[in-house]
């Protein structure tokens, strides 16, 4: 275990296993790798006491070089895990990561419930727009003109899936999007997700330089949010509609209720551990 | 207090630590780039970044040992006063598997000149008479470096030739 001391002298790099990524260079998912140690570092948050459960897809890949307790789970249910964790384990601090393809198609009905639940998660959604692993797909957020996959030849014709108002739609309390061009922005995004109680939903625009190396451009796209965060839903309503999906910042935060398991409390690990043992 | 802790001033303390902060962030971008590169089967590349991931290390350890023991004030990554928000690296995003050391060099040489822009303003805003002077020595040693870097450019530019086509690149559609 270690002490308060050790904690505040972790630096960034501490936080970063000894597995090399591999992804491609360029990718927008190292920034954010760096965007999280440094928020692990600034917390000083014990190694021991953090879990970062992913799904499938590049950027599901995180768990393996973060040198805290992981999950690389399976395809889509990422919150589904880190709830379960979460509910038997209060004490830690659960993050959550992956892609869009993950989170909001194969995982987009445990996303719209862990919104609603508002359990005490941070969910780090990368979004590149497109399915890397699998070699260049549409996802929920790719537009729907978009034609470079055989797939989808005339592009999918199909809205884009949009993240941050069906997060208020659900439930969420906490809302943002950040960029991966901006790591300092995005540390300060995590740090205050993390810190948050309640669901925190971090979206992150994670540009694919392989498939889409069209969204080097975001880099002159993104701009700061027009309006100020809000603990009015139909503000944060307005402000998310009215956006062109590139503004960044910190949308909507409330006070709502936490759900938390009842039975977590009464339950000691080694009474887990049993439990467990077939 | 002794007489360096009494030169020392906030000010300076606060322009070391964005100097380490700086040279830290450029030693471990490097590093990752460099291990990625070699994942990526591209081992001029990766050698390159692996030498440049030394010399931010080691110009980060400088800084440490500029302050003569005396802590530098924790500055959170979105306090940093940086020329832009992508930080004090840019055009990580250029940074491609088949990149050549010719174009690896091209890539350090605007991170690099960034970084003395960086420095060249601390010199010109500032009014301590010590971030001056120490700014103006790390302005000197960018500039070596970047000499260094245009020299390394100029030579690699005789043998460059753009990356040979992939015969099975990895963002083929499928």
């Amino acid at each position: 275990m270690s002490t308060a001391q050790d904690r505040k002298n972790l630096k960034p790099k501490d936080y970063k296993s000894e597995i090399k990524p591999i992804w491609c260079p360029g990718c927008g998912h190292f920034s954010v790798l760096s965007a999280i140690t440094k928020a692990l570092a600034h917390l000083g948050l014990a190694k021991e006491q953090v879990a970062l459960i992913s799904g499938i897809g590049c950027s599901s890949r995180i768990p393996a070089y973060v040198d805290t307790y992981g999950f690389h789970g399976v395809h889509g249910r990422a919150l589904a895990v880190a709830s379960g964790l979460k509910a038997a384990r209060p004490d830690l601090t659960v993050l959550t990561a992956g892609g869009d393809g993950d989170g909001f198609s194969i995982g987009g009905n445990h996303f719209l419930h862990a919104c609603r639940r508002n359990m005490d998660l941070t969910y780090i959604a990368m979004d590149n727009e497109v399915y890397g692993m699998t070699k260049g797909q549409a996802s929920p957020t790719t537009a729907p003109d978009w034609s470079h996959s055989k797939l989808t030849p005339h592009g999918t014709g199909i809205r884009r899936f949009q993240p941050a108002a069906i997060a208020l739609a659900s439930g969420a309390s906490f809302i943002a999007r950040g960029f991966s061009g901006d790591p300092s922005g995005l540390a300060r995004l995590v740090v205050e997700a993390i810190q948050h109680p309640g669901f925190s939903f971090v979206h992150v625009l994670s540009p694919c330089p392989t498939f889409r190396p069209e969204q080097r451009a975001w880099k002159q796209q993104v701009h700061p949010c027009d309006l100020e965060t809000t603990d009015n839903p139909i503000d944060a309503a307005h402000a998310i509609q009215s956006d062109d999906g590139r503004s960044l910042g910190i949308f909507y935060i409330e006070s709502l209720p936490v759900w938390r398991s009842e039975k977590a409390a009464q339950r000691s690990l080694s009474r887990i551990e049993q439990e467990f043992l077939v | 207090m002794n007489e360096r802790e009494q030169a020392m001033s906030a000010q300076v303390l606060e322009f070391l630590a964005h100097a380490q902060a700086l040279e830290t962030e450029s030693g471990e971008r490097y590093r990752e780039l460099s291990e990625t590169l070699e994942i990526h089967n591209n081992p001029e590349a990766a050698a390159l970044f692996q030498k440049l991931a030394h010399y931010g290390e080691s110009r980060a350890e400088e800084v440490v040992q500029q302050t003569g023991g005396m802590a530098l004030p924790e500055l959170p990554p979105w306090e940093c006063q940086w020329l832009s928000a992508e930080g004090p690296h840019r055009c990580m995003e250029e940074a491609h598997y088949l990149m050549t050391p010719y174009q690896a060099l091209r890539l350090v040489l605007r991170n690099e000149s960034c970084s003395c822009n960086l420095y060249r303003r601390s010199l010109r805003d500032a009014v301590d008479l010590g971030v001056k002077k120490i700014a103006s020595e790390m302005i000197r040693e960018k500039e070596k470096h970047l000499e260094w870097l245009y020299s390394c450019i100029e030579r690699e530019a005789e043998t460059h030739h753009p990356p040979q086509e992939d015969l099975d690149p990895p963002n083929a559609p499928e």
